[in-house]
């Protein structure tokens, strides 16, 4: 199967967004707002519906929707500031009517629909440059502001107190968040990156013991399910963006039974 | 008396949420050196006067300055230590290490200066050492007890080498073990270093244990009701045997302090409670 030039970009693709989404999840889920991969890669739909319907490149209508998504949503976490969830909520609801409406315009619905669950295996060359540029930028900044990520997902006020600048990094970063979510929904599906965001996080957080561990685990998680899932739908002829969801999911599930089976041997050997 | 000396100075500072009044003309003043506790029933405004004092709220109107600069342009973090209140359990279940923690609150000295792995390390071990939680320094933060976490947080403010410590409700939660713990710990580091301390509380103990001045939060402003009495380097001398008693309580506050004991349910046996008590009895 290696030898097929759309498998491999496949895989390039699957490893890249398997490695970046949980990684960036990982602040989103530590800052409570895991609803915002929700929101945005509605509202990208959005914009995919919007691009097709003007006859621009549909993932550069999904990076400008998820852009002005971003910015919607630090508007209104500002202005909620006591209820981000709600902020992002309420972005999600805006984004999925709007990709509802505009979707009965698009001239060619079957397009439309790929970009819901995905196809990895359809992406072109430039899609990839593109991935590869996002996925270059998204982990310089994961890597070079990690401290301040850090500080900032553990409590926003300590880390004014050490003089992180808390505004300024939380928009950067749902920029970074809203660019990785326009291009996964090209490839992984809309329906489905903001469950790349979650579930590896999730695997993570059972069995990490520091920060630095989270993201590692979260970011390998997210790459071997990428892989595994692309492998297996090829084998069993599935939906590759359902497949590596539904194996993040077992994975976890499977963490569980461990953790469930290590605590049981463990208190009867006491 | 130099600018740089005063580490909190509120200056008329009044502040509304929309049209709701929260404070008016507030003043306050915290020295290098002394312990001022702030008390005052919920709502009364005690939380929006820590957040106005570290830059999160800017005052409607009057000034609100961090070692002579306004809060909300200042940049010096290494000055300040905050320590919050025990957080929500989400945040308990923080993948963090205590190491971790207590490195990264050196974030506003590694700005300023640079500093090696080596460095920063001894610095993180040393501030742990301070709070007596060396063992502790590979756990994950949610395999501590509440003490523990805020002993830790005490170190993450100490880590930085600050002239403020900005402590808001910090043993709410806690046992009376721990809170003990906790304030000999504050006292110390106050000794040993010179801190100004602000210290937001519920707690009577933490007036015992720490408190130089207090200065209640209540109807929009803030009025001292136990006094320096000694001059504003009275604590720096005293160091860790200050405590209220040896303060200068103005007496027609004395009944005020002695009713926030028994709203605390902590009441001593004074008479001006017993008084109170016998007042409402009557009246009931």
């Amino acid at each position: 199967m290696f030898e097929y030039v759309f498998m491999q970009r496949g895989i390039l693709v699957g490893i890249l967004l398997g490695a970046i989404i949980p990684l960036v999840g990982v602040t989103v889920v530590l800052k409570r707002l895991s609803m915002i991969g929700d929101a945005l890669s509605h509202t990208s739909l959005a914009g995919v519906a919007g691009g097709m319907i003007a006859g621009i490149n549909p993932v550069a209508g999904a990076i400008a929707a998820c852009l002005g998504g971003a910015l919607c949503v630090e508007g209104v976490r500002r202005h909620f500031k006591d209820q981000s969830e709600l902020a992002v909520a309420i972005v999600m609801a805006a984004g999925i009517g709007l990709a509802g409406v505009l979707s009965g315009f698009v001239p060619n619905s079957s397009s439309f629909n790929s970009f819901m669950f995905g196809s990895i295996l359809t992406v072109s060359e430039q899609e990839v440059q593109m991935i590869v540029v996002i996925s270059v930028l998204a982990v310089a900044f994961c890597f070079f502001l990690r401290k301040e990520l850090f500080l900032m997902s553990f409590d926003e006020r300590h880390a004014r107190c050490v003089g992180v600048p808390v505004s300024l990094i939380n928009f950067g970063f749902v920029i970074a968040v809203a660019l990785v979510v326009a291009v996964a929904a090209r490839t992984v599906g809309s329906l489905i990156v903001s469950s790349m965001m979650v579930v590896p996080v999730a695997c993570a957080l059972q069995i990490s013991r520091s920060w630095k561990q989270c993201c590692l685990y979260a970011s390998t998680v997210g790459m071997l399910t990428s892989l595994g899932g692309l492998v297996v739908s090829y084998e069993l002829g599935l939906k590759p963006g359902g497949t590596i969801v539904l194996l993040a999911v077992v994975t976890l599930l499977f963490i569980f039974l461990v953790k469930r089976v290590v605590l049981l041997l463990k208190t009867r050997t006491v | 008396m130099q600018e740089s000396q005063i580490a909190v100075s509120l200056q008329d500072v009044s502040f509304s949420y929309k049209k709701t009044r929260v404070l008016s003309d507030v003043n306050l003043d915290v020295h290098q050196g002394e312990i001022c506790a702030l008390i005052g029933d919920n709502g009364a405004g005690k939380s929006t006067l820590s957040r106005i004092v570290v830059g999160e709220l800017e005052p409607t109107s009057g000034k609100s300055l961090l070692f002579g600069t306004s809060s909300t342009r200042f940049k010096d973090w290494e000055r300040v230590g905050y320590v919050p209140q025990l957080p929500s359990e989400s945040v308990n279940r923080f993948p963090a290490s205590v190491v971790e923690l207590v490195d990264a609150s050196q974030y506003a000295r590694a700005k300023k200066v640079k500093m090696s792995a080596k460095e920063r390390r001894e610095r993180t071990l040393e501030a742990l050492d301070l709070v007596g939680m060396t063992d502790f320094s590979t756990r994950i933060i949610r395999e501590l007890s509440g003490g523990q976490l805020q002993r830790v947080r005490l170190a993450c403010a100490l880590v930085g080498n600050p002239s403020l410590l900005i402590l808001d409700e910090p043993t709410t939660g806690l046992d009376k073990e721990s809170r003990n713990h906790f304030y000999s710990l504050v006292r110390e580091a106050h000794a040993a270093r010179d801190l100004a301390v602000l210290i937001v509380t519920h707690d009577l103990a933490a007036l015992d244990a720490l408190a130089c001045r207090v200065v209640e939060v209540a109807d929009h402003k803030a009025t001292e009701i136990a006094g320096r009495g000694h001059g504003h380097d009275h604590c720096a001398v005293h160091g860790a045997h200050c405590d209220l008693d040896s303060h200068h309580v103005h007496d027609h506050n004395r009944g005020k302090l002695d009713d926030f004991a028994l709203t605390e349910s902590l009441g001593p046996a004074s008479d001006v409670v017993q008084d109170a008590q016998d007042s409402y009895e009557r009246r009931a």
